[in-house]
């Protein structure tokens, strides 16, 4: 019998395997798994594991966030869904939201299809987050935006889209991968320079770096001004 | 719009928009992959099976260097006669043909993809077949992505494409490699040393003039 508490975040839960923390989200689609991914059940609610190594935002909560805004009922746009694994857990979170899930490449589109059409509360898009007119009646006004984009240019697709598609005083996300920036310069040199540019337009709430368990990342929690 | 509804049209969109992203380029793609994997498992293979057989016939395989020979010679049940190799009852003569028949399988699966690599080759770029080996541009191909994203790039990139670990180390030592995938065209193979990255160049500067004759030419 495993013993599960909650983290000081809506819906994330951990318990403790051979002293790890391993982080749990009630599974919204009890029995179901897509990702091969452990699965624990305690007084007939089943979890899901939710894996570190695999996801930005569990680092993020492991390495001690002080706030993440997903409530129940967020509607959540989600850049750079890829396979799905990140968005299937905001979506386990969210359980009365919405999840708009988007990605630019068809080969992942494929998996993630199939996880939307399991989800009730998820779509999927095909469209690159560098043109939001694009999709701009495909999507409505939303709580959080979410982004993890491994693009030279990631801030600006997040600022554009936070213009177009974020409500006021909504909530914004970033995991920034230093690597995709700038091969050359010291990763804390770019934080500080995506630091500015986010704060010309947003009121930063958190950041955090997220080694070792994602190398060369850096995690940011903002506000709409 | 409620969300139930933006749900089924984004879901029926996209599921459109993923039938329509299939091409022939993925089946290249995909030729490619398997024939790799297929030459990385034969050589596995046949390194164990040249073992094995030789604690039965080591004089018989000794002075034998290609796969296909060493194969030909085993699946021949060649009567030994005086050796100092190790006696194999029958069960054991029994299990190495076996293993040498299914090498011999792998080897005709190999020909096949080459085959089709080279058929499709042909028809989706007659042009770029005509300037180098189809399989040099099947690994381009793979490399770029798709047919498209080779007929966008330009020729300085052609050049250094599959040389990518070498590339970014010569961001930092600045020393910058002068070819990758080519290299293994014939032209470039044959030519004398001090001539290889000029004719790298030259080649590559044709292979995207005529990916974009084939690309651009027929849409």
């Amino acid at each position: 019998m495993v013993n599960i508490e909650k983290t000081k975040f809506e819906g994330i839960y951990f318990y403790w395997k051979d002293k790890k923390k391993i982080l749990l989200t009630k599974n919204l689609t009890p029995s179901k798994k897509y990702f091969n991914e452990d699965l624990i059940s305690e007084n007939n609610i089943e979890y899901r594991e939710f894996d570190v190594r695999r996801s930005k935002l569990a680092s993020a909560v492991l390495k001690g966030i002080n706030f993440l805004p997903f409530k129940q009922d967020s509607i959540v746009l989600y850049l750079g869904a890829s396979y799905g694994y990140t968005s299937s857990y905001v979506s386990d979170i969210c359980n009365n939201g919405f999840i708009f899930a988007l990605d630019f490449a068809p080969r992942v589109l494929m998996d993630l299809y199939f996880l939307c059409k399991e989800r009730e509360n998820m779509t999927c898009l095909l469209y690159d987050a560098n043109q939001p007119e694009l999709y701009k009646d495909k999507i409505i006004e939303v709580d959080i935006i979410y982004q993890d984009i491994a693009q030279k240019n990631q801030v600006e697709i997040f600022l554009k889209n936070i213009a177009r598609f974020l409500k006021k005083k909504g909530y914004c996300i970033i995991a920034i991968k230093a690597r995709s920036i700038d091969t050359l310069k010291k990763p804390d040199n770019i934080y500080k320079e995506v630091e500015k540019e986010l704060e010309k337009n947003l009121r930063i709430i958190d950041k955090i770096k997220l080694d070792p368990f994602q190398k060369d990342h850096c995690f940011f929690v903002c506000q709409k001004k | 719009m409620n969300l139930k509804e933006l749900r089924k049209i984004n879901l029926d969109e996209t599921s459109k928009k993923i039938k329509e992203s299939f091409s022939k380029d993925l089946l290249i793609i995909r030729a490619i992959h398997n024939l790799d994997e297929l030459i990385k498992v034969i050589n596995k293979l046949m390194g164990s099976l040249r073992e094995w057989y030789s604690y039965y016939y080591p004089e018989l395989i000794r002075n034998i260097q290609t796969n296909e020979e060493i194969l030909d010679l085993i699946l021949s049940n060649k009567k030994r006669n005086d050796s100092i190799g190790y006696d194999f009852n029958n069960e054991d003569l029994d299990l190495i043909n076996n293993f040498a028949k299914s090498i011999k399988n792998l080897y005709s699966i190999k020909q096949e993809q080459e085959n089709y690599i080279d058929r499709i080759i042909k028809e989706i770029c007659p042009k770029l077949s005509k300037i180098t080996e189809t399989l040099v541009i099947a690994r381009l191909i793979e490399k770029a992505g798709s047919l498209k994203n080779l007929a966008q790039l330009p020729s300085s990139t052609i050049q250094v494409l599959g040389a990518e670990t070498s590339f970014f180390k010569g961001l930092k030592t600045k020393k910058s490699p002068k070819f990758g995938v080519v290299f293994s065209s014939s032209l470039v193979v044959n030519a004398r040393k001090e001539d290889k990255s000029k004719i790298a160049r030259k080649l590559s500067n044709k292979i995207a003039l005529a990916a974009r004759q084939d690309y651009y030419g027929k849409h």
